[in-house]
């Protein structure tokens, strides 16, 4: 089998380590057997969506988002009808707000969104930082991750997330996040995929299993991933994990 | 009067903090609780010099107020690491008549980043480095751009700028800048390379068009020879420039003609002495002189250091967590010494600023470097073990190399006999002199056989 990542905007859209995202999970394709291939692209290139079996945006400067909307939006019609055939997405960061009506930033300039979503992220005067705790419905464990943003997505209601700690998609919300089809959008930056070695796997699964539904899963190798997270856990989150 | 009692009281303070070697911004910041003009009623010294910037701040400063002391002049200095306004305001008490007027000819300041818009309006600088803006502390600072808005906010035409021409982002501050600009950087070397060994870098695109720029070489992460072909936007050759650099000899030599030893053998250490150098010249001082007292210097191993224990080299390079940068430049010095060796990364905590144990910063780190055969081990130690090694999992290392310990203690029996070379050690600034300790003391550890081998 072979399948095909494309890393849009890899060397905009890189603020907090989301290659991380990336590297995970081809290294997890790999140990199944499949054959994978990362197309990096960026403003300039073209884009070939029906190539592509898994698309991932991550977290960028302000500036470096409007330079890779003003790409992406010539491919609006693109997009649009990619998420519907259910060609996966993970789309990590300020990205999510790309995928909606707009954004408004701190001056109240609009920026057209590729409207795959009702939502519009507005840009606030202070930036939210915090560590996130987040419980998504079709996983066992919560998601662990790390937020640091400055803008609020107020009017989602499909969210992806319930919020158990942390800002979510502005403060003291309950939901975050976006899931629909085979699209997973979340304000959590970075190497969420590592970091949680639950959702790493269940990403993995979904992705082969919608090109061949009879593939025989080996069994997966992530016992330094599960090894961080449970650490990680007992540092932070010792209530929880007594609830 | 009510400016003298708060300046005599400033003073007392501030002689008793030294005393007990505390209260470095206490003094300023009661000072001026007691009289709130005292900013405007002290009389600063006629040349005042700001550094600013994300890493090598306290370096330049240090240097370049050791130079002016040697030769003669007496320098204001905040050196007692804290760089706020108040504290700002503390050191200059020490030096202060009552009359307001700083005992002195400079002032030497490093100042925060964050700080530039408060602490720049009060000290006024004829002279600003900034000596870079990279990825740091990404939970306190946002991102780069938020701190370039700060900076920009503090500086005005009066303001001389001294930077680093070799780095594209740091253009983004003389773009509308009417003052004059002087800048330094290092000539094309044996050390440059052509093909970019990092990924996750601040700016590649032209910051004027926003074309992805094209690089003659590289020294490292965005730092080289820079051009933009869309609207010519490309690296201003120096009146500064090390043309000939070399470690093994620990030699720089600037503008052909100025040699001098450097005080450790690191890329940042060639920038931070070329600048403090620039400076200094700016200030008119005899550039033989500069060289002079700057090879004098002792070697710096707070930032990196090099001994040998029971036959092995040791080299510890100390980085700062939360900062790709630093580590980057410890990952593009171990990929210039291709000897056999063995690889030691580990922190205490992350952060002791916040609580956060943000961790995406390890993916902007281009570990992948230590892919390479004549790495033999890579031994993970402290709280975030197992996310440095599933870091290095997937740099593409392979399993059988990667270790892990919780402790620093626990890992020393292993390091000292099962593994082999030369020991790199790559730590946050928090570990490296409990490292230093261990590695230094006998074996104390020989009964314990807690090593956990994976």
């Amino acid at each position: 089998m072979k399948i095909t990542i494309a890393h849009l905007y890899y060397d905009l859209l890189n603020l907090y380590g989301e290659s991380g995202n990336v590297k995970a999970l081809k290294r997890q394709l790999e140990d199944q057997g499949i054959d994978v291939t990362i197309k990096f692209v960026t403003v300039g290139d073209e884009l070939k969506f029906e190539d592509y079996d898994f698309v991932y945006l991550g977290m960028g400067t302000e500036e470096n988002q409007h330079l890779a909307l003003k790409h992406l939006i010539t491919y609006k019609k693109e997009v649009k009808n990619a998420i519907e055939k259910g060609i996966f997405f993970l789309v990590t960061g300020n990205s999510i707000e790309l995928f909606g009506k707009a954004i408004l930033d701190k001056n109240r300039k609009k920026r057209k969104g590729l409207g795959c979503f009702k939502y519009t992220a507005k840009e606030e005067n202070f930036r939210m930082v915090d560590e996130a705790l987040m419980q998504a419905d079709f996983l066992e464990k919560p998601i662990l991750g790390f937020q640091n943003q400055s803008s609020v997505i107020r009017d989602n209601q499909k969210t992806m997330f319930r919020v158990i700690k942390g800002i979510g998609a502005y403060p003291k919300s309950e939901g975050e996040g976006i899931h629909y089809r085979n699209f997973y959008g979340t304000y959590l930056i970075g190497p969420i995929l590592v970091r949680n070695p639950e959702f790493l796997k269940y990403m993995t699964k979904e992705l082969i299993l919608s090109k061949n539904p009879k593939f025989k899963m080996k069994k997966f190798k992530l016992e330094l991933e599960t090894n961080a997270y449970d650490n990680f856990m007992k540092m932070h989150y010792q209530h929880v994990i007594n609830k | 009067m009510r400016a003298k009692l708060a300046i005599i009281v400033g003073k007392l303070l501030k002689w008793c903090g030294d005393l007990i070697g505390r209260g470095s911004i206490t003094p300023g910041t009661i000072a001026i609780k007691l009289y709130p003009h005292l900013w405007e009623y002290l009389k600063l010294p006629k040349t005042v010099i700001a550094v600013t910037g994300s890493s090598g701040k306290g370096s330049v400063t240090s240097m370049i107020t050791k130079v002016l002391r040697d030769s003669g002049y007496q320098v204001v200095y905040n050196d007692k690491g804290s760089n706020l306004t108040d504290a700002v305001l503390t050191s200059l008490l020490g030096e202060c008549k009552l009359n307001g007027k700083i005992k002195g000819e400079y002032l030497v300041c490093e100042v925060d980043e964050r700080y530039t818009k408060y602490v720049f309006p009060k000290i006024k600088p004829n002279y600003v480095v900034i000596t870079n803006l990279t990825r740091d502390q990404p939970p306190r600072q946002g991102h780069f751009d938020l701190v370039f808005e700060e900076i920009k906010k503090a500086i005005d035409d009066s303001m001389h700028l001294i930077l680093n021409s070799d780095d594209p982002y740091l253009y983004k501050f003389t773009f509308d800048h009417k003052g004059p600009i002087t800048y330094y950087g290092i000539h094309k070397n044996q050390y440059s390379y052509t093909k970019s060994k990092f990924e996750n870098l601040n700016l590649i695109y032209c910051p004027k068009c926003h074309k992805k720029m094209t690089y003659h070489y590289y020294h490292f992460e965005n730092i080289g020879d820079f051009e933009c072909e869309k609207c010519h936007f490309k690296r201003i050759k120096p009146q500064y420039e090390v043309t000939k650099l070399d470690y093994q000899t620990s030699l720089m030599t600037i503008n052909h003609e100025y040699q001098l030893h450097m005080p450790s053998n690191i890329l940042y250490c060639v920038y931070n002495t070329l600048a403090s150098f620039t400076v200094l010249s700016l200030l008119g001082l005899e550039p033989k002189q500069i060289c002079e007292y700057i090879s004098k210097m002792s070697y710096n191993t707070k930032i990196y250091d090099e001994y040998t224990s029971n036959g092995r080299q040791v080299v510890v390079l100390n980085n700062k967590n939360e900062n790709s940068t630093t580590f980057n430049q410890s990952l593009l010095y171990v990929d210039q010494h291709k000897e056999p060796k063995t690889i030691v990364i580990g922190w205490k905590e992350i952060s002791r600023r916040y609580h956060y144990d943000d961790l995406s910063w390890l993916y902007d780190i281009d570990f992948e470097i230590l892919k390479d055969d004549s790495v033999d081990k890579i031994l993970c130690v402290g709280i975030h073990r197992f996310d440095i090694a599933t870091r290095m999992k997937y740099a593409g290392i392979e399993d059988k190399k990667i270790l892990v310990f919780e402790t620093l203690e626990e890992m020393m029996i292993t390091l000292k006999e099962k593994t082999k070379g030369s020991i790199y050690a790559i730590l946050n600034f928090d570990y490296v002199e409990p490292f230093n300790t261990l590695m230094n003391t006998g074996d104390k550890n020989e009964n314990n056989d807690r090593t956990s081998l994976l």
